[in-house]
């Protein structure tokens, strides 16, 4: 218990590093120009970044659910074995639970990447 | 997005006032229509009392997901709803596989087709409810055990019941585009790197697709048949009793 949360308070710590990064990454050349062009592409280059780290985090946040819910699965079933058929209809309405909300993000990504709202205010501010 | 939206005919019912997408996602809706009932109507030409070809598939489909709603719902009121949710499965199911033929749209790869179907799931738990167990049986439901906290429990209840369509129709759509992308990266991929080194990639990779699409379609089917148990109030009075009657007799199976 003890070394357990050690490694939670050292992620803890680190999690700023992450967002820190991602934000001197992306906003480093976000300086605007005075060209409609660059304003265009800095728009775009940050949704594109947007959508690929929010898919990312849950993504990650996803596969860590459904392990959770297929090992339960799993144990019972080596437990024993003729619940099988049972365990596995749970196990699949469990999953879909979870997975819906990364799909949530997903949805979200690709209204941002191919009918984004604030398209037409790019270049006006 | 050229290529997501081509048909497999190169034509479109002319629909007037709808957008191009929308006149594309009718005709495969159309299509799905033509598919299901002509398959139903071909299994049912002559029916033997030993199943044989399209009979059996669909014999086996019916009694497994007919069991399933038994299993949840009761066995009274389990085959009594069985006609809407099959249909839901059949529909979904061919909707979504035939989005896996290059060139054709999945008409449940549209929000709106999701969210007619998820519509017509969330009237039916209403009208499931007032059906088994009465308008007032339903609504003291709604209210809970204890009368302090009813007007709170009413409020909690109605905004998860309006929450239920919204991820029926957003977890399809979500999975459904999401195939459809996918298929039109590899389309675009295969006509960069040329289509015959392309065919055992495609292989590989389709068989996701036609696991979620599965997946989608019985999740779609179950769904609803889980909210309408809770819509019945399952699980709460006295079913307990159905259901050890069914779990006896499934022990007397085992035992023999």
């Amino acid at each position: 218990m003890n070394r357990f949360m050690l490694i939670l308070a050292l992620l803890v710590v680190l999690l700023p590093v992450g967002s820190a990064f991602a934000a001197d990454a992306s906003e480093g050349n976000a300086k605007p120009e005075e060209s409609a062009a660059a304003a265009k592409a800095n728009f775009y280059a940050t949704v594109a970044m947007a959508c690929m780290f929010g898919m990312a985090i849950a993504a990650f946040g996803a596969a860590i659910g459904q392990s959770l819910a297929a090992q339960k699965a799993l144990d019972g079933v080596a437990r024993q074995p003729e619940a099988s058929g049972k365990l596995q209809v749970q196990m699949i309405l469990a999953l879909v639970f979870i997975e819906t909300l990364a799909i949530y993000t997903l949805v979200v990504a690709l209204i941002l990447l191919f009918a984004n709202p604030f398209s037409g205010m790019v270049g006006k501010v | 997005m050229g290529s997501l939206e081509a048909g497999i005919f190169k034509f479109v019912m002319p629909f007037p006032g709808l957008s191009h997408t929308g006149q594309v996602i009718v005709t495969n809706t159309i299509f799905v229509f033509i598919i299901v009932l002509g398959i139903s109507w071909w299994a049912t030409r002559r029916l033997s009392l030993v199943p044989r070809g399209w009979q059996l598939i669909f014999e086996m489909t019916l009694g497994w997901l007919g069991g399933f709603m038994s299993d949840i719902m009761g066995k009274k009121s389990g085959p009594r709803y069985l006609p809407l949710i099959a249909s839901f499965f059949l529909f979904v199911l061919a909707g979504n596989l035939i989005g896996l033929i290059p060139g054709c749209t999945s008409p449940t790869s549209n929000i709106n087709t999701n969210l007619g179907l998820a519509l017509i799931a969330f009237l039916a738990t209403f009208f499931v409810g007032i059906r088994e167990i009465g308008l007032k049986g339903y609504l003291k439901h709604k209210m809970g055990p204890v009368l302090a906290i009813a007007p709170v429990l009413f409020l909690l209840e109605t905004v998860g019941e309006f929450s239920r369509p919204i991820s029926l129709t957003l977890r399809l759509f979500g999975n459904i585009m999401g195939e459809d992308v996918l298929i039109m990266v590899l389309n675009k991929l295969a006509g960069m790197l040329g289509y015959i080194p392309m065919i055992p990639v495609m292989m590989a990779i389709l068989i996701l697709p036609i696991i979620t699409s599965l997946v989608q379609a019985f999740i779609f089917a179950l769904l609803p048949t889980i909210y309408f148990a809770g819509a019945m109030g399952w699980g709460e009075h006295e079913q307990h009793s159905e259901h050890t009657e069914v779990s006896k007799e499934q022990a007397e199976q085992q035992n023999t």
